[in-house]
């Protein structure tokens, strides 16, 4: 066990340290669920890719630098601690580009990386639909057969970025006589395709973070496939273990929050509550075994290990944890914490707020943690299926 | 980074869990009615359990806590009587307070001592700066007791033991008496205060990796029951509460073992977060020790509240390990000093 960092990853560490002091923007930028926020978010995401950073574990042929998992989580750590603006781009960098690696073809690679890493294409997800939350293998949408592709007809809904996005990969189901895992297929449909029409529902914060699309016989080439025809299900699901496992939220964006946390309540002094303070702890505690346990993964996976169900625990550590954080930081503001960042009192303490509606989301997408806790149960632990 | 144990460390962990597969099955435990079994505890230390923090000069092995980390959750697993974290923690202050050659006097005697507690023929135990009592003064050739900032050993015999019964009956407690001048003074000053903050780190420490045993052995003891319990014509395993109580147990303390384990690291390495490590560690394992005991009590309702169930073996242990060496709450105390007090927020290089 040797739990210091490498010479070249503190190198490492030190590179992206630098670039970000003196790239990131001084103040936020307006939320990326606004038309403005988006397009300043895509701006961000063009200086990333021009400075290398933007998709670090990609090959450097679609615009990565081939950066290991390590490095990846060093570079997650610094980007948050330095405050950095969240990724408009991560659906397609975190879930849909781990697939496309795997099951695309070269032609769709060289098609879809390259725009999609420096966020010119932003990229929604389109899984969910009304009949199917929870219950994903419950698909309807379908796509039938034509000359040369498909033809899409059915809803998506809550797909995020889908408001101001660009493209959208989701699953259809092909074979009308399936039912449940077989006979989807999973595609690549873009936003503006004659047929689509997108719908923004506002989040609990009023902007449309996620949107409703109606697909009316959209026509989709068959290079717009990702993976066998047949077999979305399969494809999907590698998407999944990204998202709930170890890409989709790395530890140095709960680190950083637990560290703002104490520094929260070593402001406020006498201000804060002693059970604030214990809680403030715990939280920091749970931020501080997350990250350790995701260098365990990784030291797992370096030799060998591949991470199954277990992505699920995962999933339910750190969206238990970002909600406890963004809790504990507006019990210790009182009302203060439930003020926008509008308001002239809300001072810097505006984000804790925007932050506890993000992080309450976090238990239900990815599979909710009611979900997650069947699949432990089940596949790690071995406990009976329901009757 | 590199979170893998050696070889070595694995096997020898193998090798513990091996043994008391043989030695100390429950029946075992349950006829271990002292709380100390000697010819087990002989075996233990033949394999090297009672030696491995000793320095070698004095008959040991000369390892670290890395190397028994995952031998202790194995004894914990086992819910082993003997006081495997107590008698460690006082060897290994004892050795160091040899090698430092801060001592005063009866060096000799010590040095014997130490050898003899090496072999498994003598027990060493020592008191918890946390704690009012002793464990295992009873079954102990010494004690490691400190008075007025400083560390003596004092010879059981001359010690005053008056027991103090409790809920882990094979984990004995005592008040202890003594007189000054029946103990050896071994750290006074500095070296004292050094050796207070190394025994309550090695004590919590080991005491989290004993926890991190018992609680996965709780819960394997509940899926087991879930699976073969049938009410309402199915395995209650079915039920979804139930695998919810139990998907929890488990994601508790799968997050607390990294954490045990960065603690050991930082404790040989000599890491400045130490303390602050061993402390986030210490309170995460009692939290799901804590954890599991509940769940496990719940899963196997009427029958987990006897002594006919093994189930008690283990829950007593975790009620006295997850207190002992500071509890969940004190450790979290410690970790906001450093956190919120000091202001020792980032953990960045
Ligand atoms: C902020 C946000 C962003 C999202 N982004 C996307 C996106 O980009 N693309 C996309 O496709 N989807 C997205 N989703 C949708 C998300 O994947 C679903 O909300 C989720 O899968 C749950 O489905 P549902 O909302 O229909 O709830 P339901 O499935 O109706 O569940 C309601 C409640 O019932 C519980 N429940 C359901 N079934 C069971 C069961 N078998 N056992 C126990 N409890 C059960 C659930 O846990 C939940 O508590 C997003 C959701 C949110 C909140």
């Amino acid at each position: 066990m040797d739990l210091s960092f490498t010479p070249s990853e503190r190198e490492f560490r030190a590179e992206v340290r630098a670039w970000l002091a003196a790239n990131v923007p001084p103040e936020p930028l307006p939320s990326f669920d606004t038309a403005e926020g988006f397009r300043r978010h895509q701006d961000w995401e063009a200086l990333l890719a021009d400075a290398g950073w933007s998709v670090i574990t990609w090959p450097t042929e679609y615009g990565g630098r081939d950066a290991s998992l390590m490095e990846w989580l060093v570079f997650e750590e610094e980007y948050y601690r330095a405050g950095a603006p969240a990724r408009v781009s991560q659906n397609g960098i975190f879930l849909l580009a781990p697939s496309l690696l795997e099951f695309g073809t070269e032609e769709q690679k060289r098609r879809f990386l390259p725009p999609m890493g420096r966020g010119e294409e932003i990229w929604a997800q389109g899984w969910s639909e009304p009949e199917a939350g929870s219950d994903l293998a419950n698909i309807r949408s379908r796509a039938e057969r034509v000359t040369g592709g498909w033809r899409l007809t059915g809803q998506k809904i809550w797909s995020s970025r889908a408001a101001f996005g660009h493209w959208l990969f989701g699953i259809f189901r092909t074979d009308p006589d399936s039912r449940r895992h077989r006979g989807l297929t999973y595609f690549l449909v873009p936003l503006d395709a004659p047929g689509v029409t997108v719908r923004g529902i506002p989040q609990l914060d009023g902007l449309p973070g996620f949107a409703e699309v109606f697909f009316d016989d959209v026509f989709v080439p068959d290079d717009q496939v990702l993976g066998e025809v047949g077999r979305g299900w399969y494809v999907a699901m590698s998407t999944t273990g990204s998202e709930r496992g170890l890409t989709l939220r790395s530890p140095g964006r709960f680190l950083a929050t637990a560290d703002r946390l104490a520094a929260l309540v070593s402001d406020l002094g006498d201000g804060a509550a002693p059970t604030l303070r214990d809680r403030a702890a715990q939280a920091w505690i749970d931020a501080d075994a997350y990250r350790l346990y995701t260098f365990h993964t990784e030291s797992r996976m370096r030799a060998g290990a591949q991470i199954g169900a277990e992505s699920s625990a995962n999933k339910i550590f750190w969206s238990e944890l970002d909600r406890a954080l963004h809790r504990i930081a507006l019990d210790l503001l009182g009302t203060r914490g439930t003020l926008t960042a509008q308001a002239p009192d809300a001072a810097e303490y505006g984000r804790w707020l925007d932050g506890f509606l993000f992080a309450l989301a976090g238990p239900i997408y990815g599979g909710t943690n009611e979900i997650q806790r069947n699949i432990i149960a089940e596949r790690v632990l071995g406990l009976p299926k329901e009757a | 980074m590199d979170f893998s144990f050696t070889v070595e460390q694995h096997d020898f962990a193998a090798a513990v869990a091996e043994l008391l597969r043989t030695h100390c099955t429950p029946e075992h435990v349950r006829a271990t009615k002292s709380g100390f079994d000697r010819d087990r505890w002989k075996r233990l230390a033949d394999i090297g359990m009672a030696s491995v923090c000793v320095p070698e000069p004095h008959g040991g092995l000369g390892g670290d806590d890395l190397d028994l980390l995952l031998a202790v959750e194995e004894c914990g697993s086992a819910a082993l009587p003997e006081p495997v974290v107590e008698s460690t923690t006082a060897a290994t202050a004892l050795g160091a307070a040899m090698e430092s050659g801060a001592r005063d006097g009866g060096h000799a005697d010590h040095a014997v001592l130490l050898a003899r507690a090496a072999e498994g023929d003598a027990l060493l135990t020592v008191s918890a700066p946390t704690d009012p009592y002793v464990a295992a003064a009873d079954h102990a050739a010494a004690l490691l007791l400190e008075r007025e900032g400083a560390w003596y050993v004092v010879d059981r015999d001359r010690a005053a033991l008056t027991p103090q019964p409790s809920v882990d009956a094979p984990r004995t407690l005592f008040t202890v008496e003594w007189d000054s001048d029946g103990g050896t003074l071994i750290a006074r000053g500095e070296a004292a205060r050094a050796m207070s903050a190394a025994v309550l780190n090695r004590g919590a420490l080991l005491s989290g990796a004993y926890l991190l045993g018992a609680a996965r052995r709780l819960i394997e003891m509940s899926v087991s029951y879930a699976k073969d319990r049938i009410q309402f014509g199915r395995p209650i395993g079915s039920f979804q509460a139930v695998k919810h109580h139990l998907a929890d147990a488990f994601v508790a303390v799968e997050f607390a073992r990294p954490q045990v384990w960065r603690a050991g690291y930082s404790l040989t390495s000599g890491a400045a977060t130490a303390d602050r490590d061993v402390s986030a560690a210490k309170a995460s394992a009692s939290a799901a020790a804590e954890r599991a005991a509940a769940v496990a009590l719940q899963v196997h309702g009427a029958i987990g509240y006897t002594h006919e169930s093994d189930l008690h073996l283990w829950l007593t242990k975790v009620w006295a390990l997850s207190r002992a060496w500071g509890n969940a709450e004190w450790h979290r105390g410690r970790v906001a000093s450093s956190l919120i007090d000091q202001r020792l927020t980032a953990r960045l290089p």
